[in-house]
């Protein structure tokens, strides 16, 4: 998954409610993508790498001395994670069963409770982060809690200029406002599900008959990701064109690509105008694979002539659509393109 | 029996290209200019050149792969991989190329 794309899976949990969880090895720039996300949105962000020796202090706050000199113990969660809207937590499932457990009922009711502290919380999407899956049983109720499974890997080879130009530069990503996350997610609650259901349904037997069955926590919960996805497309009911996002709910990156080819015939269906990245990654439709050329070559064009850049995405116009099956806007940029080239 | 194609739902990923006639000429003069060494094999009235980064040039015919056969990114036959691969094994050692409508160019 490229990093543009992971932006946007954080954005479809953060609509729906649920969270994230980025699977990676070193060095994939997991957390950048987080606080980029969060340097975006605006909101209050807090972010901490776990270990085995950190102390629900460093995530939940410290024990209020003042307050426990009257004989009240509270925890002073200024600037901590109870009061965070967007929080990073990299190597996750490195924390002791104190911190976990506590993170458990924060993560899913979004309520923090230590002595006669009681806070409902504001977090809108947890990222946690990790090098590999947990294969410890203990910990797949914690790891359950991360509905959406994004696997990233090393940039592609045909990325290493982006990568490295994009390195320099560290552009902030603004997917969009906090407010904006938030009116979305009114708008994904309100998402009539009446016409999708029959097809996750189906989709669901699917997967079930290729072994690759989500619990029924997860199978009752992507539906929170394809009302968000269809929220975010503007539409008020979902259709198959929002059915893709049940492919970030299943658990592992094996099962995902499995997922992709058995369920490959209704994800041709998948459109999105905002997630149009994170859709084509995971649907390889072709509508939303023209609105990903199309975006990519309305920039190139708007920055310095890149002749090599441009021609890169001219061949991928070219292997990807008959001139007969581009849409219009697409054909229209291709002349664009091939007008600039020297 | 003729060969029938269909448009592929989702097209695969490039690892080649065909180019004929003049286009092939035109690739030949890009890779010559920019140094470029993909693997390449000319047959009558074409090239077929290998690899992911092909320069550019009008009116190619990308290739993907399926095992041991290099087909356009767009198309697919209709026929189950196993038949055409038994069908091509006769024509002679792959890897091949498969073109619309039916014409077979074995890589060496």
């Amino acid at each position: 998954m490229e990093r543009r794309t992971l932006v946007e899976a954080i954005v479809l949990a953060a609509v729906a409610g649920e969270h994230v969880l980025v699977v990676g090895p070193p060095g994939t720039a997991k957390s950048e993508a987080a606080r980029r996300v969060a340097r975006g949105l605006g909101g209050r962000y807090f972010e901490y790498l776990l270990g085995k020796f950190s102390e629900p202090s460093e995530l939940f706050g410290p024990v209020d001395l003042r307050k426990l000199k009257e004989g009240v113990l509270e925890t002073a969660t200024e600037g901590m994670l109870p009061e965070a809207e967007i929080a990073f937590l990299d190597e996750v499932f490195a924390g002791s069963t104190a911190i976990l457990n506590s993170l458990l009922t924060l993560l899913n009711e979004r309520l923090f409770r230590r002595g006669s502290t009681r806070i409902n919380c504001p977090l809108r999407v947890c990222i946690g982060a990790t090098n590999a899956l947990p294969e410890d049983e203990s910990l797949a109720a914690f790891a359950d809690r991360f509905l959406v499974r994004c696997f990233v890997e090393p940039v592609s080879d045909s990325q290493l200029e982006v990568l490295l130009s994009g390195g320099r530069q560290q552009p902030d990503i603004q997917p969009c406002r906090l407010s904006d996350l938030d009116e979305y997610s009114q708008k994904a609650r309100k998402v009539d599900l009446s016409v999708v259901q029959p097809l996750l349904a189906n989709a669901l037997r699917r997967l079930r008959k290729e072994g690759l069955g989500l619990s029924d926590r997860r199978s009752v919960r992507s539906q929170n990701l394809i009302a968000a996805a269809a929220a975010l497309a503007g539409r008020e009911t979902a259709s198959a064109a929002d059915l893709w996002p049940l492919v970030l709910a299943v658990p592992s990156a094996r099962e995902q690509q499995m997922a992709r080819q058995c369920l490959e015939e209704v994800l041709t269906e998948s459109d999105n105008a905002n997630l149009f990245r994170l859709a084509e990654e995971v649907s390889a439709s072709q509508k939303v694979r023209a609105r990903r050329l199309w975006e990519c070559g309305r920039e190139l064009l708007e920055g310095a002539i890149e002749p090599l850049r441009l021609e890169g995405l001219l061949r991928d116009i070219d292997a990807n659509f008959a001139p007969d099956q581009l849409p219009q806007d697409l054909a229209q940029l291709r002349a664009q393109l091939k007008a600039a080239l020297p | 029996m003729k060969l029938t194609w269909s448009p592929r739902a989702q097209p695969l990923a490039v690892e080649g290209c065909w180019a004929e006639g003049p286009v092939a000429d035109q690739l030949r003069a890009k890779m010559r200019q920019r140094g470029l060494k993909n693997l390449s094999a000319d047959f009558e009235g074409g090239l077929v050149l290998l690899g992911e980064q092909i320069p550019w040039v009008e009116s190619l015919t990308y290739l993907g792969r399926e095992g041991q056969i290099y087909l356009p990114t767009l198309w697919s036959p209709d026929l189950p991989h196993e038949w055409l691969l038994a069908g091509l094994k006769k024509k002679g050692p792959g890897p091949w190329v498969l073109l619309p409508p039916g014409r077979v160019l074995g890589l060496p």
